[in-house]
């Protein structure tokens, strides 16, 4: 799973998520990826699971890339505890993304193999998604 | 070449963010056209302009009619896309000469199976495009690269490929465009490991 090496602070203040995506939100290495359409903060379970299933999918050949890291840690209290005593301990790490974030790219596969694969990983995770290809060149 | 794109597109006279927002809901796209000493503020129907760039893309001649006056080359220098709707926010189209030399990034596409795939080997495209020099009437649709020849460890590099007549490639050093790598136990754990 994915967790920083090493973070400056235990803990954080959890704020809020506002505005769109103004970096990150083209293909920019695969042909085809998944954007975000909502905000949502994914955490690493769920970043791992969707990567595994893509992987599942594709079996062998092509190249996938994550565009989000879990770099933010959440908290939780124990359950039965009554409220209070301090801010509860680290429980894991989640990326914040905004709408229009590219979450996944894959490259070197066939169209209909690397959609299919998306659409399962898009599955995992809790925020709406939609497929989206490169262009330009 | 492929075959001529054109694009008809009005004169703007409003600019500003009020202005813009008002445009987009009358549901067209605003833009601009810059040549040497020329900048046009412009206007355009998404349509049209959407079918023209998955034509043209950022390396082809499009042909702008700007209301009715003479033709117009020009290259899609920019297009901006809303965050995560498939609306075009902007576009910027780049007004070339015919008689002088452009710089360009133009789509690698490959073609046949590597004999070293046999034994397990990855086609790795390196590049996706490569940058050209070349006048505005020549610049290639795509370069084709036929992998058919390449083993285990082979790489075709930018010196080696051979460019349409009147087109140079730009590069500083001799980068691999394409590889064939050869399946490394590492690639094969970690595949285990997606199991």
């Amino acid at each position: 799973m994915l967790t920083p090496r090493r973070t400056k602070f235990r803990k954080r203040m959890k704020g809020r998520l506002r505005g769109m995506a103004t970096r990150g939100n083209t293909v920019a290495f695969g042909d085809i990826g998944i954007k975000t359409l909502e905000h949502g903060k994914l955490t690493s379970q769920e970043i791992e699971a969707a990567r595994i299933a893509m992987m599942r999918h594709i079996k062998r050949g092509g190249q996938v890339w994550i565009r989000i890291f879990p770099d933010q840690v959440y908290t939780s209290k124990p359950a039965e505890v009554r409220q209070g005593k301090g801010k509860g301990a680290p429980a894991g790490y989640y990326a914040p993304v905004k709408p229009g974030h590219v979450l996944y790219e894959i490259k070197g596969v066939s169209m209909e193999l690397a959609r299919e694969a998306l659409t399962r990983a898009a599955h995992k995770l809790s925020v709406k998604t939609a497929i989206v290809m490169r262009e330009g060149l | 070449m492929s075959d001529q794109i054109s694009l008809t597109v009005q004169k703007r006279e409003v600019t500003g963010k009020g202005a813009m927002r008002e445009l987009h809901r009358k549901g067209l796209v605003p833009g601009v056209y810059y040549a040497k000493g020329e900048n046009v503020l412009i206007q355009v129907e998404p349509l049209p302009l959407n079918k023209a760039y998955a034509k043209a893309g950022n390396s082809q001649l499009v042909y702008l009619n700007i209301e009715g006056g003479e033709t117009r080359p020009a290259l899609i220098k920019e297009l901006v896309r809303h965050p995560f709707k498939t609306e075009i926010t902007h576009v910027d189209f780049f007004g070339v000469d015919l008689k002088k030399a452009v710089r360009v990034r133009v789509p690698v596409e490959t073609e046949g199976k590597p004999k070293g795939t046999v034994m397990g080997g990855k086609l790795i495209v390196f590049r996706d495009g490569l940058d050209v020099e070349c006048l505005p009437t020549d610049i290639p649709d795509k370069i084709v690269l036929d992998v058919s020849p390449l083993d285990l460890g082979d790489n075709i590099h930018i010196a080696d490929i051979a460019m349409p007549k009147g087109v140079q490639a730009l590069y500083d050093e001799n980068f691999a465009v394409v590889g064939l790598s050869a399946p490394t136990a590492e690639a094969e754990e970690g595949e285990a490991e997606a199991e």
